[in-house]
Parts: structure tokens; sequence; C-alpha cells
């Protein structure tokens, strides 16, 4: 393979050349771009989480007339809508919650040792820390297991005495951000007696670090008639679908004064958290599709080009005995050769759309690997797009070469 | 013009011959103008300013009355105490104040025969809101009294409940509380809602029921929006008494004498909880005019803005993909340009036939590319429910499309053309 010969050509069409090389680069950088943001919205769906996703129900609602008003008649439905539920065939167990784990904001409070001093500065991750009010068996309920000390018990209730020292069970890493130095069970913190310490679970899965898995569970009912209400069921593995379609009509024969928001299941909870990061990784592959298949004409524009422009030379070449796949590799390596330069082009582009897209969102550096990826997938869709082009020389006759004389 | 008549019909031939070059220079070009429409048509609108007249003289107010200098850094809050509020409702400095706080309900019309009740997102805040907002008012006004058992009802609501007919002086039924309808908005955008601007608030629509802030909170109506307190709260009437933060509170200050003026008044205010021992953070009140105020809430998505470059880079792909198109087709037709300019076209004549020619390509472009913006904005709604009261196609995005993409298709035309001009006449024609 001659490649002077080849950048000699090339070199008579410097412009389009030029061109051709800039979008592969840029295509080169979008692709790479776009394979960090796919990869990591996948990742973040895919991370381990703690507990039983895969068997829960979510049923979220409100309830839209006055009567709610009243704590005894909201405690009283709160009760029939838990019996009836759980008596529904397929249900392991169900209990109420204040909030979901599984999100960003609501309910935060600070935690600290109730000795903690007055003019201490609590480290950043303490200021706000996810609560949950849930029943004496909200944790196992989720599919959380109790690791050291031991779970809410009915007395631990303190619907009613809310002045009361109540008894919480915090997660294991909050444990460890409590107490650094030693054992967080028995101690009073400024949020209750920590009486268990649980597993593990992802409740805010935008934050960074083992702040993703603070929380702290107390046995404790709201009664606020305006505030949305979630009840989660763990049910026995392949009767979520059953289920789901028994909820709304068994909560409505209990009371039917309540607006239903959602019945969804805990998996489609943490598609939607990440619905938005997903969107972004979707609306660039289709960027990207169109952007390879722009490459793709342009490839081809270009491979046009150069057969058109030198049907004369091809034609010297052929009557000097060039075979006619020596003539289709010419056209290939051409293309080949653009891609390899355009690849190295394509880290600078890689780099600057990368440090273009991290002043505005969140994005993993660039690795080695995507990138030779993404080469190989230029590379290919180049020489796809050369196919047509390369095939028409060899319909390119000798004779073109004395007619042209 | 006789010319201009022969130049289209030249270029009708010219893309009559090479169809394919022309449909797929048409396509990319509008595939990259398309997309880039579409995505401005969202950046547009999350970026608007909302009150356009008055932006720079509407302010959002924040202390940093917080009673417990544990834990917070001292920034200013944006929700305030139910008693810094009322302290800010005092002051005679503002042309207008307002303070709010979001809740819902679910409402009916009490004469209706259906038990069915209707969910409603409740503003409750005072009656200088309308005046603040510039809120308009169809039918009716605001309340007068702020513990009056009145309510102003948004248009979608008045719509939704009485068939959008003036129903001021008919009543509404609010967890078996009836409320007389004083006013009746007029169809009301708001993007973003300055008023309410934090997280994805900012693009929902107007509310549908104001309720008189006192009234609220007797009738026990919950906070729905982001709230902080220092300890427990077991009703809405105690919020009165107890430090939870949750409602917001804006200004109208004509001036920045009036500005300074109310400045001072807050920092006195603050100064003399200090006084008392109530203010343990450091006197930290901030004021920020809507576009301010908007910008510190992050408004404009910043993903869009992520892809707004990914879609800017792709038009200038898609504009060197149309550049090599042309200059290959122009290319083969050396020939008939070298014939023509042989029997006696000059290189103006060529150049202006190619301008023309570029002109169509632009228009079937522009066409196509409108379409395929209305068809990326359909499918940006599909993944970013979100933005389903924000992407909006404007007529000032339709002249704009039409703009850029004629002017990408000149600019993409450009070199091919020249290059043609320059070419020689008789090395073609041998």
């Amino acid at each position: 393979m001659n490649i002077k010969a080849l950048l000699k050509a090339m070199q008579l069409r410097k412009f389009a050349t030029a061109l051709l090389l800039f979008q592969l680069a840029l295509t080169l950088g979008l692709v790479v771009n776009t394979l960090i943001l796919a990869l990591d919205t996948r990742d973040k769906l895919n991370q381990p989480l703690g507990f039983a996703v895969q068997n829960l129900l979510q049923v979220s609602l409100k309830p839209t007339s006055a009567q709610f008003q009243d704590t005894d008649y909201y405690l009283s439905i709160l009760k029939q809508d838990v019996a009836s539920l759980s008596a529904l065939d397929g249900v392991n167990s169900v209990a109420h919650y204040n909030q979901l784990p599984l999100q960003n904001g609501g309910w935060r409070r600070n935690i600290q040792d109730i000795n903690f001093p007055d003019d201490g500065i609590l480290a950043d991750e303490l200021s706000s820390v996810p609560l949950f009010y849930s029943s004496a068996i909200g944790l196992q309920n989720l599919g959380v297991e109790i690791i050291a000390g031991r779970g809410l018990t009915t007395a631990d209730d303190t619907t009613h005495s809310q002045q009361a020292e109540s008894n919480i069970i915090v997660t294991q890493s909050l444990a460890q951000a409590l107490y650094p130095q030693g054992s967080a069970l028995g101690q009073l913190s400024s949020s209750g007696r920590i009486v268990g310490i649980a597993n593990d679970f992802l409740v805010q899965p935008n934050k960074i670090g083992r702040a993703r898995y603070f929380a702290w569970f107390s046995n404790t009912t709201m009664t606020r008639a305006n505030q949305t209400q979630n009840y989660v069921l763990n049910v026995s593995p392949g009767q979520l679908d059953k289920v789901k379609a028994q909820v709304e009509s068994t909560l409505f024969k209990v009371q039917p004064e309540r607006d239903i928001l959602q019945v969804y299941s805990m998996q489609q909870r943490l598609e939607r958290l990440f619905q938005q990061e997903a969107g972004l990784a979707n609306l660039f592959s289709v960027l990207c599709l169109l952007m390879l298949l722009v490459t793709v004409v342009s490839s081809f524009a270009h491979a046009h080009f150069h057969v058109s422009q030198q049907r004369k030379y091809i034609g010297i070449r052929r009557a000097l005995g060039a075979r006619k796949i020596d003539i289709m590799l010419h056209v290939f390596s051409e293309n080949w050769l653009i891609s390899l330069f355009s690849s190295i082009l394509g880290i600078v582009a890689v780099i600057a759309i990368n440090l273009g897209l991290s002043q505005v969102i969140v994005i993993a550096k660039p690795d080695i690997l995507l990138f030779v990826g993404a080469v190989l997938l230029v590379f290919i869709s180049g020489t796809l797009a050369t196919w047509l082009p390369a095939y028409k020389t060899t319909k390119i006759s000798p004779v073109v070469a004395t007619r042209s004389l | 013009m006789e010319m201009f008549a022969y130049y289209c019909r030249l270029s009708m031939h010219n893309f009559n011959r090479t169809p394919l070059f022309f449909i797929l220079m048409v396509s990319s070009l509008a595939v990259g103008v398309g997309v880039f429409i579409a995505n401005l048509a969202i950046l547009r609108t999350m970026s608007s300013d909302p009150i356009p007249h008055k932006s720079e003289q509407i302010f959002n107010v924040s202390m940093s009355t917080w009673p417990d200098a544990n834990g917070k850094q001292g920034k200013p809050m944006p929700i305030l105490r139910y008693v810094d509020a009322m302290h800010l409702l005092e002051n005679n400095v503002a042309s207008h104040t307002l303070v709010h706080y979001e809740t819902a309900a679910y409402v009916r019309d009490p004469d209706a025969s259906n038990l069915q009740r209707q969910f409603a997102r409740v503003r409750a805040t005072n009656a200088d809101f309308f005046a603040l907002t510039e809120a308009p008012f169809a039918f009716g006004g605001s309340w007068q009294q702020d513990r009056a058992q009145q309510l102003v009802l948004g248009h979608k609501m008045n719509q939704q409940l009485f068939g959008g007919i003036n129903s001021v002086g008919k009543t509404i039924d609010i967890f078996d509380q009836l409320y007389q309808i004083v006013g009746v908005l007029k169809p009301w955008q708001l993007k973003p809602i300055f008023y309410d601007a934090a997280g994805t608030r900012a693009f929902r629509q107007t509310d549908d029921i104001f309720l008189p802030l006192e009234k609220a909170i007797d009738s026990e109506l919950g906070i729905r929006g982001s709230r902080s307190a220092a300890g427990r709260f077991e009703s809405m009437k105690k919020t009165r008494e107890q430090d939870v933060y949750y409602l917001q509170a804006f200004v109208q200050l004509d001036n920045p004498q009036q500005k300074n003026d109310f400045q001072q008044y807050l920092d006195n205010y603050s100064q003399s909880l200090k006084q008392t021992g109530q203010h343990p953070l450091p006197i930290n009140n901030r004021l920020l005019d809507v576009n301010q105020w908007l910008e510190f809430n992050n408004v404009v998505d910043q993903r869009m803005v992520a892809f707004a470059l990914a879609s800017s880079l792709f038009l200038v792909v898609c504009i060197f993909n149309a550049s090599s198109l042309l200059l290959s087709r122009y290319h083969s037709g050396k020939f008939e340009t070298a014939l023509r300019r042989a029997i006696g076209a000059n290189r103006k004549q060529i150049f202006y036939q190619g301008l023309i020619e570029s002109l169509l390509v632009g228009l079937a472009s522009a066409v196509l590319s409108l379409l395929l913006a209305w068809l990326f904005l359909q499918f940006s709604k599909s993944l970013f429910p979100r933005l389903e009261n924000i992407a909006q196609f404007t007529t000032e995005l339709l002249v704009l499309g039409i703009v850029i993409a004629i002017s990408t298709t000149f600019i993409s035309t450009l070199y091919p053309l020249l290059r043609t001009c320059r070419g020689p006449v008789s090395n073609e024609l041998k």
C-alpha cells in the first residue's frame, strides 16, 4: 500500500478531507460521551439496593374528606386498610410509611448524640437524615434485616405520646457516622434511644458515599389528613400484578373518600427516580445515531467524490495493470486513513466535549475502552459507506485512460 | 426577474438530475436544524423572564432567622416563619408585599349532584398577591379581609367546576367548609412561576385556587412545599408560634432607595431578634430580583443545556456534511458550468444561480426541519414528562427555524460555490 500516494490524493481535495476529518472526530466525541451517560444510567438502575425491591408494591393515597382530620378516625381507617390489604391473597405483610426509600428530599432531620455540644459543628451528612415513621414491622416489611439489637415492637409505639423518649432503629452506616468510636446500640440520640441497627439499604440514591444509606425508623403514625399516606405491600414472588389489580377496590371498600394517587412496584419507583437521567441518555443516544447516519452519508459522499474526481487516474492505473481489488482497496484505505487521523483528533474532541458537559451535568471521565469501541464503530460505518463507491471503481474500464489522453 | 425565473428552472432541473444528493443534503440539514430548534424551544421557555416589565422590581426575601446555630451554615433561607412573614407584611416600605405557602384540597361545587371531589392546588396568600403578580382577573377581585371565608378561582378550575361562567358569588366546598368565590382569573400563563420556583415547581400550571392565608391556617390546610421545623408541630395553627419555616415572601421595590430601605427594615428586625437572644446565626438577609432568584433555583434544566451543547455540535456536523455533499455534486457538474461560462455567463451569474439554488434547498430544509423539530419535541416530552408544560412552539421560533435553515444552507454552499465559480474554463471543456 502506497501511503504517500494516498496522502497526495487527499491533498488534492484538502477541504473535503478536512471536513470529513472534523466530522468524524466530533462524531467520535459524541459517541464516547453518550456511551458514558448510557452506562452510568444503567449502573444507577442496577446498583445494589439492600432490600426486597422485586416484591414490593407501593400505594400512595390522600384522604379527600374532612372526616380524616379527626385523629381517631384517621387511625381506625388506617388500621382497617392495613388489615384488609394484608388479607389479600399473596400478600405477606403491609405497613404504612411517612415516606419511602429511593427518593430525593422528603422528611429529614438532623441527628446527633444527645450530649452533642450546643456550639459544636455537626457534620453536613448528619444535618439532614431521612426519618421514617412506620409500624413495628416497617423494616421487616421492606425486607431489611436487623443486624444488631432488636426490632421495634408495638410497645415502642409513640403515636399517642409524642413527647416520650422513643426507641429507634438506625442503619449501619448511620450508626457508624453517629458513634465512630463505639457501638451505637443503647445510645441516646437527639431523635431517640437506639435499640437496633439495621442493614444498610439505599434510601437516597443521589447522595454521595455512605449518606445514601442513612435512615432511622421509629414506630409512629402521622395522622395529618392533608399529607400523602403510603402503604407498602410485601408480596410473594410472582403475585405482584394480581395484587396490584385488587388494591384500589380493597381500599375503597374500607373507605371510598380517598384519592389513590399511585399504585406501583418499587422497581418502577427506582426507574422513575432516574427517569431524567435515562431520558437524557436516550436523547443523546438518538442524537448519536443521527450523527452516525450523517457520517455514513458523508463518508459515502467523500468516497463518491473521490471516485468521480479520479476516474482518469483509476483508468490509468487499471491500464498499467492494477487489479480491481487493488483499486477497491485503494478507496477503502483512504477511508481508513481518514478514520485513523480522525481517531487521533477524536481524542481531543472526546475530552473537550466531556469537559464541556461536566460544566453542566455530572458525567464520568472517558475511558480508553469506550474510546476504542467508538473508534471501531466509526471504522465499521465508514467502511460500509465506502462500499458502494469502491465497488463502482471496479466498473471503470482501463479504456478511460486512453480516452482522456 | 427573468433571470431569476430562469435560475429557478435551472435549479429544478439540477434537482431532478441528481435527486439523491439533494434529498440527502436537505434531510441532513433539516435534521440538524430540527434538533437544534427543538432544544432551543425548551431552553427559551426555561430561561424566559416571566414578568419582564417588573422583574427587576420584584424581590424574593430570604432570611437567616433559624433559632439554632447548629447544623445550618447561616445561609439565608427562602422559607420564613409565620412571625417573620407577619413582620414583613407590616412594612410600609415596599409597594407590594406577598407571602404564601402551597397547600392542596379536594373540592366540589356544593350544588352539584355529583359527590365526586376534584383535586385542587391551593395557594394560601395575602390579598396583595394579585397586585404584585398582576394576576389577570376575569370577574370580581381579591378578598378584603385576612380571615374571610372567600377565595379566588383559577381559570381552569372555574371551567371544571362551573363550565367557565361568571361564578362570583357562588360557593365551593373545601373539606366540608363553604367558601364564597369573590374573583375568577383569566387564563394565566406564568413561565416560569417565579413565586414558587424551587425544584421542578417552576413549570407547572398556575394555581387552581387562591385562599386568604389566615383562613387556610385556621382551616388546617397543610403545607405542600418545602418546610423546615426546629421541632415537631402538631397542627397548622401551632405554626403561628412554633419555629416552622414554610412561607415564601416577595416584595415589590420600585427603586434602589426603596430597596435599601427595605434591606434596612429586614436588618433592623433581625437586630431586634438578636438583642433578645433569638437570632443565634449571623444576620444574613438577602433580596434577589426575579431573574437572580430563578437563576438561584436553577430553573433552567442543566440537562437541556448539556443537550444544547451536543445538538449544536450536531448542527455543525450537518453543515459539514451538506458541504461535502455539495462539493461532490458541483464536481460532477463541472463540465456544465464550464460550458455555461464558455458561452457567456460570467462568474457573478454562476454565483447568483448557485445562491438561488441554495435558497431553494434552504426553503425545503426549513419546511422539513420545522416538521422534524415538532416531532423531536414530542419525543423529548415522552422522555421527560416534566417538559409537558415547557416544550412549546412559538411563531418566533418558527421564524428563527426558517432563518437558521436558510443560513446554514448558505454557509454550507459557500465554499463549494466559490470553487465552482473560480474553476478554469478551458480544462473542463477539453
